[in-house]
């Protein structure tokens, strides 16, 4: 299935700089979040939404998502 | 020296020019660790209850931390202290930059200052020697002109300089102290403190205290701050070194938790234009060579992670100054998003403006919003404003109301008393629309949607504010995201999202502890904390221990925050300041969130009240949040209790 994604703050950095962040993956039927993070390489602590709605690792994924993923931060 | 500490407090009387040196035990530091918890221990045995926050009977406390001036990073701070003029309440606010490490350096841990001068002075603090000295000429200033001057006449371009500007002569409620010129002690009003005592400066220079600084452990403490520079290329933190606090606005806006048209909605279509990414891209010094991450970043003393920005803009209407320092997230949201503005320029222009004269930008945009949406409902009005539309969205408005209120020009001077105090002397309703807690504005982040944070915002000693607990989304889902750090702390119980029950509660208590001992310790909690910052709270405790020899343990470190909580919550509760201030503000029980993903959601009150109780039971306070008896003798403050009321 194809789900899009966006790259949220500094995690934009691990995509071209024209892409601002965005992007489309192509995983398995039964991929859940953390199949998606495994495939773009990110590391450390990071944090899912679909479509605004916070969501666990362990989320299964539907096809034509919109998959947010950004790091977990506080204050500022 | 001590170790870490200088084991010398000054105590400077302004209405006599009195100064005196006093050296207490190494048990009084241990104790209190220095920050905000020092200077209640002076306020609450000084300053009896019921003095006007702008009157000579006020103290202000500026202090240090036990760690402050060591080679590491996140140690160099300085808390400010005094009653706020902005809530009636306890104040305390905390800045960085280079003037905290320097005035460790010039020999002394905290200023306890008192009286008022019968004529601007500024306090000059070097290697061990201090006096009071005639500030007439530097009256009316703003920051950077002062710097200037002051580095002129005491012939020495090392000097670090804390200052009240304009804003805190004119008495603007939310004035800030400043130094650097773009370092800010900017919550609660204690430039106004400052500025009431006619003190304009302090100015601090230690030539042979870096030299002399000593610690118990120099191996160690190299380790830490190695591993800490190790790792924050691949920390959580990185991305704020990289792209400043103003990274997290697209996050907020991804999930519906960045607040716009004064907390009416969680989203705002321009958050783009005005995020930490773009300004990294377009505004920060160096950007138009790719040279930022060397000119458009700036630091702290001995910090790794230089998360400060440095903005200039040569073009347009809206020129900033790099000396003037950038916007942080906070900004560019109560400037921004909060007031639906979307113009980067202006935003950084306004925030020159509150670092020139000297203002928390916090509650100055905020309270622009508030009035914003006091204008969109027809309370307010071209007869009320001087013919200045302040309409959502009107950026030139936003920057002539900031530089009103600094100036105490037109509507400005009634905007100067902040949103709460203004809409008692406006009426109209207009109260319906503040976004306060004990009268202080809220900031960038949702009680909607951080629960927990529904309650600090509400319970914190002075008011609003969202540096005083970890944020939700760190405990929320099937595992917590730290579970190391938040496990250190007893944490171990994710929940669900958007949830107020006991363990939630607990969450914010526990948290509260350990952020209430950051401003304690004076240390940042952008680099130490319990969930995503560089350093965890074992790192902190062995950085603590590295320094000064002693050893504490987390559990140690947790019971000081609870102490210096007490003692703030102690204070108010002199002051008559209780449960039933300790209130969010009813719009956000009334209104539903409008669009994005938290469209229609509001805070439930009920829950929200059971929480409130259950927040007190934890705490061994009374049903009225007022700490008992027998917690404050268990924290060592069984002479607090004797001020309590019965």
């Amino acid at each position: 299935m194809q789900i899009n994604v966006t790259l949220v703050g500094s995690l934009r950095d691990k995509l071209p700089k024209a892409a601002k962040g965005k992007t489309t993956l192509l995983l398995p039927d039964d991929a859940t979040v953390a199949d998606a993070i495994a495939q773009l390489g990110l590391s450390g602590t990071v944090a899912a939404g679909i479509s605004g709605i916070a969501v666990d690792h362990s989320h299964r994924l539907q096809p034509g998502d919109e998959l947010q993923l950004f790091r977990q931060l506080g204050g500022g | 020296m001590a170790l870490g500490y200088a084991g010398k407090i000054l105590h400077v009387n302004l209405t006599t020019g009195d100064l005196t040196v006093e050296t207490p035990p190494e048990s009084f530091y241990r104790q209190y660790m220095g920050g905000s918890a020092l200077n209640m221990h002076y306020i609450l045995r000084n300053m009896k209850a019921g003095v006007d926050p702008l009157g000579p009977d006020n103290m202000l406390c500026l202090s240090l931390g036990v760690t402050t001036g060591a080679a590491v990073s996140g140690q160099s701070r300085m808390t400010a202290t005094a009653k706020s003029p902005l809530t009636g309440a306890i104040g305390d606010a905390q800045a960085g930059g280079f003037f905290p490490a320097e005035m460790k350096f010039a020999g002394f841990d905290a200023f306890i200052i008192t009286g008022q001068s019968p004529k601007p002075v500024y306090l000059w603090v070097h290697d061990g020697e201090y006096e009071l000295r005639d500030a007439s000429h530097l009256w009316g200033k703003v920051t950077g002109e002062v710097d200037h001057i002051l580095k002129a006449e005491l012939g020495d371009d090392a000097i670090e300089i804390a200052q009240c500007g304009p804003a805190g002569e004119n008495g603007v409620r939310f004035a800030a102290i400043m130094n650097m010129s773009n370092r800010a002690n900017g919550r609660t009003g204690m430039g106004a403190v400052m500025g009431s005592k006619k003190l304009k400066a302090v100015v601090v220079r230690g030539k042979n205290g870096k030299r002399a600084y000593a610690v118990a452990d120099k191996k160690t403490l190299n380790e830490i701050a190695r591993k800490g520079a190790k790792a924050l290329p691949t920390s959580d933190a990185a991305g704020l070194a990289k792209y400043g606090t103003a990274e997290t606005t697209g996050v907020q806006q991804a999930v519906g938790m960045l607040p716009s048209f004064n907390f009416n909605s969680g989203v705002f279509a321009g958050w783009e234009k005005i995020d930490g990414v773009t300004m990294y891209d377009t505004i920060l010094d160096g950007a138009e060579t790719d040279e930022q991450d060397r000119k458009g970043r700036d630091t702290c003393y001995s910090c790794t992670v230089r998360c400060k920005r440095v903005v200039r803009i040569d073009e347009g209407p809206y020129k900033v100054d790099p000396y003037y320092g950038g916007p942080e997230y906070e900004t560019t949201s109560t400037f921004g998003n909060y007031c639906g503005i979307d113009d980067l320029a202006a935003v950084a222009y306004a925030n020159q403006l509150c670092n020139m004269y000297g203002m928390d930008t916090i509650s100055c945009g905020a309270t622009i919003a508030w009035a914003m949406e006091c204008w969109a409902n027809g309370k307010l009005t071209a007869a009320d404003t001087g013919g200045l539309e302040l309409s959502y969205g009107n950026a030139a408005a936003m920057v002539t109301m900031t530089e009103q209120i600094a100036k105490g020009e037109g509507f400005g001077k009634i905007l100067a008393l902040g949103s709460a105090q203004a809409a008692q002397v406006i009426g109209r309703d207009t109260a319906d629309y503040l976004i306060t807690s004990k009268g202080q504005e809220a900031p960038a982040h949702m009680p909607q949607m951080k629960c927990s944070l529904s309650l600090i915002y509400a319970v914190n000693p002075f008011g609003a504010d969202h540096q005083s607990s970890e944020h939700d989304p760190c405990y929320e889902g099937q595992a917590v995201a730290y579970p190391k750090r938040l496990g250190d702390i007893g944490l171990s119980k994710p929940q669900p999202v958007r949830s107020l029950g006991p363990e939630k509660v607990e969450f914010a208590r526990v948290t509260q502890y350990s952020y209430s001992a950051l401003d304690s310790v004076n240390v940042c909690q952008f680099v130490y904390g319990p969930a995503w910052q560089l350093y965890d709270m074992e790192d902190l405790q062995q950085m603590v221990n590295a320094v000064t020899g002693w050893d504490v343990t987390i559990a140690e470190l947790q019971a000081v925050g609870e102490r210096r909580l007490n003692m703030l919550r102690a204070f108010n509760a002199r002051e008559g300041i209780d449960r039933r201030q300790d209130k969010l503000p009813e719009k956000m029980f009334k209104k539903a969130l409008i669009g994005g993903p938290s469209d229609g959601i509001k805070v439930d009150k009920a829950e929200w009240e059971a929480a409130l109780d259950e927040y007190y039971r934890q705490n061994d306070w009374d049903e009225n949040g007022v700490p008992s008896r027998a917690k404050l003798t268990a924290l060592g403050l069984g002479w607090v209790a004797d001020q309590l009321p019965a």
